[in-house]
């Protein structure tokens, strides 16, 4: 094999299998530190000065990186509880668990980040809002029209939603696998 | 026809090892070379001497991005190269914290208000190692003072607000507009 070839197949595959694996890695979420429950993915700790290259590199690039503090916590999904996009056009129903926390939100955004000009101004939904039913559950409907009791409004188009729990150990490490979150199910679409 | 195939396994070897020193560095430098960090977003509203509130999320969306419509925040930079720096907020609202961020935005120092009983809080800051000389310096050696060591010189204090209703907003944003911050005096 002349010697010019074999250097230019290793810069070749060098550099295929450098940036390829580290933009995989970057673009899909950090393979460290992760946490996955449900449709919802959170990155623990991940603004925190001593958080491992990869997990800083893919907050970064998310270009959303939360300031958050070490006592909260945010999970996102941009699908339902069945893994279907998240759609404007639908109506979702929140329901279920809300993990131990002393506080949370609930925001509704475009995947981007950016959030989604509403009539009613409402972009997010605190837990000292939250009207609980009879049985103490709490239902969350998001919808572009309005809805009695808790409702969040949406608008056509992809949507992300970001639930933050604040004040929380969730993220810790300890008894992580225990968490619950809630279950969004699609209940219609024009 | 073996001497092919042993070019082409040393090939493949040599590549996948610079591709993992690649990998390396690319993982490395991407943070350092980013721009759009929440530091460079919050800049605009970082003036010395006073935290400034964000603006609420609006639909119109010129809010940085990584903010919780919920919440108000305000933000403050800070210096240590000189002088300690101070920082003193009270707020009347359900959830509130302070938190301390590097000049890109990393955490390294967060405070809520259950930690003080929902008093206010007072955070002292200095250079990393300055906490003795600091202590040395104050009337009665920084007694029951919380002073916090930053890991650079320069990075801003965000003070965050949970808003529990439209009712309780008012007073959060009284209390941000209240807090202070400075070097120490």
């Amino acid at each position: 094999m002349p010697f010019i070839l074999l250097v230019v197949s290793v810069i070749v595959i060098g550099l295929g299998s450098g940036i390829g694996s580290a933009y995989w890695v970057i673009r899909d979420g950090a393979l460290f530190n992760t946490m996955r429950i449900g449709p919802w993915t959170a990155y623990p700790d991940a603004s925190g000065i001593e958080a491992d290259p990869y997990t800083r590199a893919h907050q970064i690039n998310r270009r959303m990186l939360p300031v958050t503090g070490f006592d909260s916590i945010d999970f996102e999904t941009k699908t339902d509880s069945q893994g279907a996009a998240l759609d404007g056009r639908c109506h979702y129903r929140l329901t279920g668990p809300m993990p131990p926390a002393r506080f949370w939100t609930l925001a509704v955004t475009r995947p981007d980040g950016r959030p989604i000009a509403n009539p009613a101004g409402r972009h997010a939904f605190a837990s000292p809002e939250l009207l609980r039913a009879e049985d103490g559950r709490a239902e969350i409907v998001l919808s572009s029209s309005a809805r009695p009791g808790n409702w969040l409004p949406i608008a056509p188009g992809p949507l992300a939603l970001v639930l933050t729990l604040y004040d929380t150990t969730i993220g810790s490490g300890v008894g992580d696998d225990m968490v619950l979150l809630p279950d969004i199910r699609r209940e219609g679409c024009p | 026809m073996k001497r092919i195939a042993l070019g082409a396994g040393l090939a493949l070897l040599l590549g996948l090892i610079l591709g993992g020193a690649i990998h390396i560095a690319a993982i490395l430098a991407l943070p350092r070379l980013a721009t759009d960090t929440p530091g460079a977003q919050l800049a605009p509203y970082l003036s010395a001497g006073r935290f400034t509130a964000l603006p609420a999320v609006t639909g119109d969306g010129d809010a940085p991005r990584f903010l919780d419509p919920a919440m108000r925040y305000a933000v403050c930079p800070f210096d240590v190269g000189e002088r300690a720096g101070r920082f003193l907020a009270d707020l009347d609202a359900d959830y509130w914290s302070v938190s301390f961020h590097s000049e890109q935005g990393w955490t390294f120092y967060t405070i809520n208000n259950r930690a003080t009983g929902d008093e206010e809080i007072e955070v002292l800051l200095v250079p990393e190692g300055g906490v003795a000389a600091l202590q040395r310096a104050l009337p009665d050696g920084g007694e029951g003072r919380l002073i916090v060591e930053a890991p650079s010189e320069r990075g801003f204090v965000m003070i965050r607000a949970l808003v529990s209703g439209p009712s309780f907003l008012p007073l959060v944003e009284t209390g941000l507009a209240a807090a202070e911050c400075g070097p120490i005096s």
